[in-house]
C-alpha cells in the first residue's frame, strides 16, 4: 500500500527543525496502525506525508509504485481525493455547510454527480448512525457527533487509506471508545487501510500494529498484542 | 378673396346690357374666359371700402371675434388693399398691406404690429399659411386675377340655390406659386357673381376649403355679398366675414396704400 | 463548482453578510461613479444634439456669423435659387422665477412663416395656438411644450415670470404644443416666442442668431451650402444642423472628458476595497481553504471558486451600481449643465436615460474591477497548503516578500510616468491615461513595503503614548499586514486625489485671483448678461458717452467679446480701447511688453494670451489669420501676455481695429473707472438711473465682479470638488471595513486579552487607535505623492488642455482641513467595530474555532 524509504522532512526557519530523520516503513493494504510519540516526535508530518499533504525533504514515498514526492501538485491533489481519506483531531467540518453538504464535499469535488453523491451520503451518514442529524449545521451538534460527520465524509469517497489524526483526542473517554469501535468496524467491514496518529493507549489498542516514534525516528515497530479489542 | 369678392358688381344698366349680350352668346356654349372677363367688366369698382365682423369658429366649436375696416383701390391685377384690425382691443391696430406688383405673379405684403412697432414682410414661402389664425391664408388675401389661370368651363350647376357655371381654374405653370392645384369657380349665371369656390391644393383630389358668398344684395348700384364664409373642410373649422357700412368709389387718400401709413399708430 | 460556490460561498456570504455587503459596496461605489459619470455625460451630449436636431426641424443648412446675422440677410437669402424656406432664429436660456422648473429654452421664431421649417403639433388634439393673431400682436405672448406648460402649471392665458437679462418679466401663455419633435428640444423645457419680440426682449438689436435655411426638393445641400457660401461671404458659416450640434457636442464632451479622471479613481478605489475584502477572506477562510485541499481539491479549484464569488460580486455590484447611478446621474447632470452653460454658454437638459450600452459596460466594469481586486488573493488561496488545516490556532500570516524588485519596479514606472508627463508628445488624454496608469501602479508598489514600514516605526510610539491600548493597536496591525497595507493604500490613493486635486484647485484660483488684481482695476463693470461667456444682451456702442458724461466718471472702455473658431478651437477675441486698458492694468508678459502693445494697437496688431501661444504657436512676430465679416485679415501679434479668460485662447484687439474689421459695435461690458475720491457706489447709481427703462445694467463693483467670477470658476470645478468628496467617502469605507474585518478576525485574540483582564474599553480605545494609525499613515504617505499629482495636474494636464501652467500652491488649507477632519472622520469609522470588539463575550470568542 504504501513504502517509506529513508523520508526526511526537515523546516526551513531561521534554524533548520528536523521533524523526520530518516524513516523507513511500510504499510500494508487492510492493516490498522497506531502512530505514537511524544509532542514534537514526527507524527503528525508523518501522516501528513502519507497522506500526500506534504512532500518529504528527501527520500522516497511510495504508492503503488509511484514515488509521491516526485509527482506534481495536481497529481497529490487527485490523489488525495481518489485515495486518501482524513479524519482530524478538531474535525475540519465547514461551519458554514449542514452535515449532509459537509459529507457531500470530498464527493462534488471529485465530480461525482449530486444524485449518486446523495444515496452515497445517505448511506455513509448511516453508517456512522447520523441519519437523522443530515440538516444540521456543525455546531449543532456535539463533539463526538461532530467527529462521525468527519468519519462519514472520510467514508463517502470510499477511498482505500484513512488518517486518522488523534480522532479522539477532543472526546472525553466514553465517546473516544465509541469513535475507536465506528473505525474497527469499518476497518472489519471495508477491509480499508487506517493509519491513526495518537496519544491515547486505548486507541492504539484498537489497532493491529504500533509505530513509536521519537526525534524524528521510529523507535519501535510491532505488532499490538491483543489488538482489535 | 375677401377684397377681391365684397368687390361690388359693375352698373345695374351695364349689368343687364351684357346679361343680354351674353344670353345671346350663351346659346353657343360660353367660354370660359369670356365669363370671368365679362364678371369681371362687371363688377369692377375703383374703390371699396367696408367695416367687417370676422367670426372664427373651431371644429370644437369654440368662437373669436375680430373686427377690421378693409380699403381697397384698383381691381385684379392691380389692386391695392389695406385691412386695419378694429377690434378686440388687444389687436386694435394690427394693419394688413397688399400691393399688387405689375410683372411680379405675387404681390408684396406685409404685416404690421404696433406693439412692436414694425412691419414684417410676407414671404412668398408663407403664403400657405393662415392669415392672422383664419381659414383664409395669405394667398386667399391676394386679388384673383383670372388672367393667372388656365380656366375651362366643365359644365353648369345649381349652387347655392341658383344656376351657376362651374369653371376650373389652374394656376399657370411658370406663373403664381400657388398653394393650389385647380379652383373650382361657381359663377351665378343670371349676374355673373361668384357664390362658390372649391379650393383644391396640390397634390390633393378633393377640396381642402369651400368658400360660399352669400346675403347678396345691392349697393351704390354694385352686386355685394353681404357675408363670406370660409370652410376649411380638413379641419372642420369656419370663418366668416360679415360686411357692413359698404361704400364705392369714394376717393381714398394717395397716401393710403403705403408702409409709412401702414406703418402710422391708426393710419387708414 | 457549481456546489461549491451554492454551498459554501452562500453559506459564507449570508454567515459573514455584513462583511459581504460591504464588498460589495466596493464594487458598487466605482460602478456608481463610473455609470452615473457616464450617463449624465452621455445625457449632456447628446441632449445638446439632439437639442440643435430637434430645433432645426426641417433646416438643411444653418446661417451663423460670431455676433449674429443681420435682419437684411433674410431678404437676401429669400431671392437665392434653390432656397425653398428661410426663418429666423434666436435662442436663449433663461430661468423662470419660480424655482423648481430648471432652465428654459427660448427659441425666438417668426410664426408667420415657420411651419415650413418646424412641426409644432398644434394640430393634435386640444393643443393649438389660441389666436395666431393675439399671439402676434401682443409682444408677451409665449408658447410653451405641454410637458412644461403641466409643470408649471400654465393655461391659455395664464402668465409665467422669467428671469430676464432686463430683469424679472412676466410672458403669457399663448399655445401649448404636443410633445413630438420640436416640443422635446431641450428636454421638452421650451418656450416660443415671436422672434422680433425675442430681438427686444434679449438686447439682439435688429440681428437673428441665425437664419434656418431649407432647400428646395432636388438640390444637395452642397449645392445649396456652395449658393450660400458665395453670396454671403466667409464671415458667415453655414453649416447642417448635424455639423452644428456635433461642434457644440464635442466642445462639451471635451469639458467632461475631465470626469473620466473620477470615474477611474473610483474604480482604481473598488478595486482596492475588493482586493482588501477578499484578501481577509481568504486569510479567514485559510482553515477551511486547507481542509478542501487537504479532501483533494486542487489549487486551480480553490482560485476559480473565490475569481467565481468575485465575478458574481462583480456582477451583482455592477447591475446595483448601474442603477445607483442612473438615480445619481440626473442630479449631476444638472451640475455638469451649469458648468457647461457657465464655461461655454451651452446649456444642456435632458432626462438622463441607462443605456443598454452604459449597462452592459457598468457590469462589465463592475466585473473587471471584482476580478482584478481578487485575483491576487484567489491565487494566494490555491497555494495554502493542505496542511493548514492541521495547523493549531489562529494562523499567523507569513509575509516573505521580495522588496527590493519590487522598489525597483515602482521607481521605473514612476520615472516613466514623469518621463511621460514631462516629455513625451502625447495627446492631452493619452498624456494623461499614461501618467496615471504609470504613476498609479508604481504608487501601489511603494505603497506596501513603505506602509509596512510606517506601522513598525510607529509600534514603539504607540507603546509610548498608550501604554495599555497602543501595544493592542499595533499587534493588530501588524498580526495582518496585507489588511494593514491595503487599507492604508486606499487611504493614500483616496487622500492623494484629495490633496493632489485640491492643491490643483487653489493654485487655479489663486493664479486667476492674482490676475484678476493686475487686470480688474476699474472700479465699475456695467454689462447687461449675467452669463460671461454668452452675450445675453448687448449695449449699443453709442451707450460710453453718455457714461463718460456722468458726474464722478473718468473713463470708460468698451469691451466686446466675440468666441470664433480658430484652427478648430474655440478662442476668445476681445475688443478694448488698449490705450486706456493699460493705463490701468498690470499685465505680466511672457513676450514683448506693454509699450510695443500699446504702439502696435492702433496699427492693426494684437496681443494673444499666453495658453493662445503654447496652443497655436503664434508669438510674437508672428501672425494671426482671423476671418473676418469681409473676409481673411491678418493681424501681428505684438506681445504674449498672462490672460485667463478662455481656456483656449484669447486675442486682444484695439476697439476701432476691431470696429473697422467687424462692423460690429455693440458692447458686452463697460469697464468705469472714477475719479480719485468719488465713491463708485454713488456712481453706480448714477449709472443705475441713466439706464433705467432702457437697457438691462447689471452694474458690480470690482470686489462684486471678482466675486462673481470666482462663482464662475468655482462652477467650472464643482465636478472635481465631488470627486474630492467622493475620495473622501472611499476613505472612509475603506477604514470601516478594515477595521469590520479586523475585529471579527481577532475576536478570539480580544477574548483571550479580556480573559485576562483587558476591559472593554481598552479593547474599544485600541480599535480607535489602530483606525487613527491607518489614516495618519495614509496621510504621511499622501502627502508626497498629493504633492506629485497636483504638480501634474498643474503643470502638464493644464497645459495640455488649457495651455495655462498655473505656478504651485501647496494646499495647505485642504492640509489642514484633513488633519482636522481625519482624526474624526477615522474616530467615527471606528466606532461601530469598536463597540462591536467591546462587546465581544469571553467564552464565545474562546470557543469560536
Amino acid at each position: 500500500m504504501l513504502q517509506l524509504r529513508d523520508v526526511v522532512k526537515s523546516y526551513d526557519g531561521k534554524s533548520t527543525v528536523t521533524a523526520l530523520a530518516g524513516i523507513t516503513l511500510s504499510i500494508a493494504p487492510g492493516e490498522m496502525v497506531a502512530i505514537m510519540g511524544p509532542s514534537g516526535s514526527g507524527k503528525s508530518t508523518l501522516l501528513n506525508l502519507m497522506g500526500g499533504l506534504d512532500v518529504p525533504t528527501s527520500g522516497q514515498l511510495l504508492v503503488a509504485g509511484k514515488d509521491l514526492a516526485r509527482e506534481s501538485e495536481k497529481a497529490r491533489s487527485l490523489f488525495r481525493r481518489n485515495s486518501v481519506s482524513y479524519i482530524f483531531q478538531a474535525y475540519h467540518l465547514m461551519p458554514t455547510l449542514k452535515v449532509r453538504q459537509n459529507v457531500a464535499l470530498p464527493l462534488q469535488l471529485a465530480g461525482v454527480s449530486a444524485k449518486k453523491a446523495a444515496l452515497q451520503v445517505e448511506r455513509v451518514l448511516a453508517e456512522v448512525g447520523l441519519e437523522s442529524r443530515g440538516d444540521h449545521l456543525p455546531d449543532e451538534l456535539s463533539g463526538g457527533e461532530r467527529q462521525r460527520v468527519a468519519i462519514a465524509r472520510a467514508l463517502a469517497t470510499d477511498a482505500p487509506l484513512l488518517l486518522a489524526d488523534e480522532p479522539t483526542g477532543n472526546l472525553d473517554s466514553a465517546r473516544g471508545r465509541e469513535i475507536l469501535a465506528l473505525l474497527r468496524s469499518i476497518h472489519e467491514k471495508r477491509n480499508t487501510t487506517i493509519v491513526m496518529v495518537t496519544h491515547d493507549h486505548d486507541a492504539a489498542s484498537a489497532c493491529d500494529r504500533l509505530i513509536r516514534l521519537r526525534d524524528g525516528r521510529v523507535e519501535d515497530d510491532g505488532v499490538v498484542i491483543g489488538g482489535g479489542r | 378673396m375677401i377684397a377681391r369678392f365684397a368687390r361690388p358688381l359693375a352698373a345695374a344698366a351695364a349689368a343687364l346690357f351684357l346679361a343680354s349680350l351674353c344670353a345671346g352668346t350663351a346659346l353657343a356654349a360660353p367660354d370660359a374666359r369670356t365669363l370671368l372677363k365679362d364678371s369681371e367688366n362687371r363688377h369692377r369698382t375703383k374703390t371699396q371700402q367696408y367695416a367687417g365682423d370676422l367670426t372664427v369658429v373651431n371644429k370644437d366649436g369654440k368662437v373669436r371675434k375680430k373686427g377690421w375696416r378693409s380699403y381697397r383701390e384698383g381691381y385684379a391685377g392691380d389692386a391695392k388693399n389695406l385691412i386695419r384690425f378694429t377690434d378686440p382691443p388687444e389687436v386694435k391696430g394690427v394693419g394688413f398691406l397688399s400691393l399688387s406688383r405689375p410683372g411680379s405673379d405675387n404681390p408684396d405684403q406685409w404685416l404690421y404690429l404696433p406693439s412692436m412697432k414694425r412691419e414684417r414682410r410676407i414671404a412668398p414661402q408663407d403664403r400657405y399659411a393662415s392669415f392672422v389664425g383664419t381659414d383664409f391664408n395669405y394667398e386667399d388675401m391676394e386679388e384673383f386675377d383670372h388672367e393667372k389661370y388656365k380656366v375651362s368651363l366643365i359644365g353648369e350647376e345649381t349652387a347655392e340655390g341658383v344656376p351657376c357655371y362651374v369653371i376650373a381654374a389652374i394656376p399657370n405653370d411658370k406663373g403664381t406659386k400657388s398653394v393650389y392645384q385647380k379652383i373650382i369657380l361657381y359663377l351665378r349665371k343670371d349676374i355673373l357673381y361668384l357664390v362658390r369656390e372649391d379650393l383644391i391644393r396640390k397634390g390633393e383630389k378633393e377640396p381642402a376649403k369651400r368658400m360660399i358668398l352669400s346675403d347678396l344684395k345691392n349697393v351704390e348700384g354694385h352686386w355685394v355679398a353681404g357675408r363670406m364664409e370660409m370652410t376649411d373642410l380638413k379641419k372642420g373649422s369656419k370663418t366668416t366675414v360679415n360686411l357692413k357700412q359698404i361704400t364705392f368709389n369714394r376717393p381714398h387718400p394717395a397716401s393710403r396704400f403705403t408702409l409709412q401709413n401702414l406703418t402710422r399708430e391708426g393710419g387708414d | 463548482m457549481r456546489f461549491l460556490l451554492r454551498t459554501l460561498s452562500l453559506s459564507y456570504a449570508r454567515r459573514h453578510m455584513g462583511k459581504t455587503i460591504l464588498t460589495l459596496l466596493g464594487v458598487v461605489v466605482g460602478v456608481t461613479t463610473f455609470s452615473s459619470i457616464k450617463t449624465a455625460q452621455d445625457a449632456l451630449v447628446k441632449g445638446i444634439g439632439s437639442t440643435v436636431d430637434r430645433v432645426a426641424g426641417k433646416a438643411h443648412l444653418q446661417v451663423t456669423m460670431e455676433g449674429g446675422v443681420p435682419e437684411e440677410i433674410q431678404e437676401k437669402l429669400r431671392s437665392l435659387p434653390g432656397i425653398r424656406a428661410t426663418s429666423p432664429v434666436i435662442e436663449q436660456i433663461v430661468v423662470p422665477e419660480k424655482a423648481g422648473l430648471g432652465s428654459l429654452m427660448v427659441v425666438g421664431i417668426d410664426l408667420l412663416g415657420d411651419r415650413e421649417m418646424r412641426d409644432y403639433g398644434f394640430e393634435g388634439d386640444d393643443a393649438d395656438l389660441d389666436d395666431p393673431l393675439l399671439f402676434l400682436a401682443q409682444p408677451d405672448s409665449a408658447i410653451f411644450s405641454r410637458d412644461f406648460a403641466r409643470r408649471a402649471v400654465l393655461s391659455t392665458g395664464k402668465a409665467l415670470s422669467l428671469k430676464l437679462p432686463t430683469g424679472y418679466k412676466q410672458v403669457t401663455a399663448r399655445g401649448v404644443m404636443s410633445p413630438k419633435g420640436f416640443a422635446e428640444a431641450f428636454g421638452g423645457n421650451l418656450m416660443v416666442v415671436d422672434v422680433y419680440a425675442a430681438q427686444d426682449l434679449f438686447g439682439r438689436g435688429r440681428r437673428f442668431d441665425r437664419i434656418d435655411v431649407r432647400l428646395q426638393d432636388g438640390v444637395t445641400v452642397a449645392q445649396g451650402t456652395a449658393t450660400l457660401q458665395k453670396a454671403l461671404g466667409p464671415a458667415y458659416q453655414v453649416e447642417t444642423p448635424a455639423r452644428r450640434g456635433e461642434q457644440m457636442e464635442r466642445l462639451v464632451a471635451n469639458f467632461t472628458a475631465g470626469f473620466n479622471v473620477s470615474s477611474a479613481f473610483a474604480l482604481a478605489i473598488g478595486i482596492f476595497l475588493i482586493f482588501n475584502a477578499f484578501n481577509v477572506a481568504v486569510n479567514r477562510r485559510r482553515r477551511d481553504i486547507g481542509t478542501l485541499r487537504a479532501l483533494g481539491a486542487t489549487p486551480r479549484q480553490v482560485q476559480v471558486l473565490f475569481l467565481a464569488e468575485a465575478l458574481i460580486l462583480g456582477i451583482m455590484g455592477g447591475v446595483l451600481g448601474c442603477l445607483a447611478g442612473t438615480a445619481f446621474s440626473q442630479g449631476l447632470l444638472v451640475s455638469m449643465g451649469q458648468s457647461t452653460e457657465a464655461v461655454y454658454g451651452i446649456s444642456g437638459s435632458g432626462i438622463v436615460h441607462l443605456t443598454p450600452a452604459i449597462a452592459l459596460q457598468s457590469i462589465l466594469l463592475g466585473v473587471g474591477a471584482s476580478l482584478a481586486g481578487a485575483w491576487g488573493p484567489a491565487l494566494a488561496a490555491s497555494r495554502i497548503p493542505p496542511t493548514e488545516a492541521f495547523a493549531k490556532g489562529a494562523f499567523q500570516a507569513r509575509v516573505q516578500r521580495r522588496v527590493a524588485p519590487r522598489l525597483a519596479g515602482a521607481a521605473a514606472l514612476l520615472a516613466a510616468a514623469v518621463y511621460f508627463a514631462l516629455f513625451s508628445g502625447l495627446s492631452g488624454n493619452q498624456m494623461l491615461l499614461a501618467v496615471l496608469l504609470l504613476g498609479g501602479t508604481g504608487l501601489i508598489l511603494l505603497l506596501g513595503p513603505l506602509s509596512r514600514a510606517l506601522l513598525v516605526a510607529a509600534a514603539p510610539l504607540l507603546s509610548r503614548f498608550f501604554p495599555s491600548a497602543g501595544p493592542l493597536s499595533s499587534d493588530a496591525l501588524m498580526a495582518n499586514p496585507r489588511r494593514s497595507a491595503g487599507t492604508i493604500m486606499a487611504m493614500t490613493l483616496s487622500l492623494t486625489f484629495v490633496l493632489g486635486l485640491g492643491g490643483y484647485l487653489g493654485s487655479t484660483k489663486g493664479t486667476i485671483v492674482r490676475w484678476m488684481d493686475d487686470v480688474l482695476t476699474c472700479d465699475l463693470f456695467v454689462r447687461a448678461s449675467a452669463n460671461f461667456t454668452r452675450g445675453d444682451y448687448l449695449y449699443p456702442g453709442a451707450l460710453r458717452e453718455e457714461l463718460v458724461q456722468l458726474p464722478g466718471v473718468r473713463a470708460v472702455e468698451s469691451i466686446r467679446a466675440i468666441r470664433p473658431q480658430f484652427s478648430g478651437k474655440r478662442i476668445l477675441i476681445n475688443s478694448v480701447e488698449i490705450g486706456q486698458l493699460l493705463d490701468r492694468t498690470k499685465y505680466e508678459f511672457a513676450q514683448g511688453d506693454a509699450r510695443a502693445m500699446r504702439e502696435g494697437a492702433p496699427k492693426g496688431m494684437c496681443a494673444v494670451s499666453e495658453n493662445f501661444y503654447r496652443n497655436f504657436h503664434l508669438g510674437v512676430g508672428d501672425q494671426v489669420e482671423l476671418m473676418t465679416p469681409g473676409g481673411l485679415v491678418k493681424f501681428p501679434i505684438s506681445a504674449v501676455l498672462r490672460d485667463y479668460s478662455c481656456d483656449q485662447g484669447s486675442i486682444l484687439l484695439d476697439r476701432p481695429v476691431f470696429l473697422k474689421h467687424w462692423n460690429d459695435d455693440r458692447v458686452d461690458i463697460y469697464d468705469v473707472s472714477v475719479h480719485p475720491g468719488v465713491d463708485p457706489k454713488a456712481v453706480r447709481e448714477e449709472i443705475r438711473a441713466k439706464l433705467a427703462g432702457r437697457y438691462p445694467a447689471l452694474v458690480s463693483t470690482r470686489a462684486e465682479f471678482k466675486a462673481e467670477i470666482g462663482k464662475a470658476i468655482d462652477a467650472f470645478y464643482a465636478v472635481m470638488r465631488i470627486t474630492v468628496f467622493l475620495a473622501l467617502g472611499v476613505a472612509f469605507l475603506g477604514i470601516v471595513t478594515s477595521l469590520l474585518i479586523s475585529v471579527a478576525e481577532r475576536t478570539r485574540d480580544i477574548g483571550i486579552l479580556k480573559a485576562l483582564g483587558a476591559v472593554p474599553s481598552q479593547i474599544a480605545k485600541s480599535i480607535v487607535i489602530e483606525a487613527l494609525v491607518l489614516a495618519l499613515a495614509g496621510l504621511l504617505l499622501a502627502l508626497p505623492a498629493g504633492n506629485l499629482f497636483a504638480s501634474f495636474m498643474e503643470g502638464p494636464v493644464a497645459v495640455a488642455f488649457t495651455g495655462w501652467s498655473m505656478p504651485h500652491n501647496y494646499p495647505w488649507d485642504v492640509l489642514v482641513q484633513l488633519l482636522i477632519a481625519l482624526p474624526l472622520v477615522s474616530a467615527l469609522a471606528a466606532w461601530v467595530p469598536a463597540r462591536q470588539a467591546a462587546k465581544v463575550k469571553v467564552t464565545e470568542a474562546i470557543e469560536y474555532e
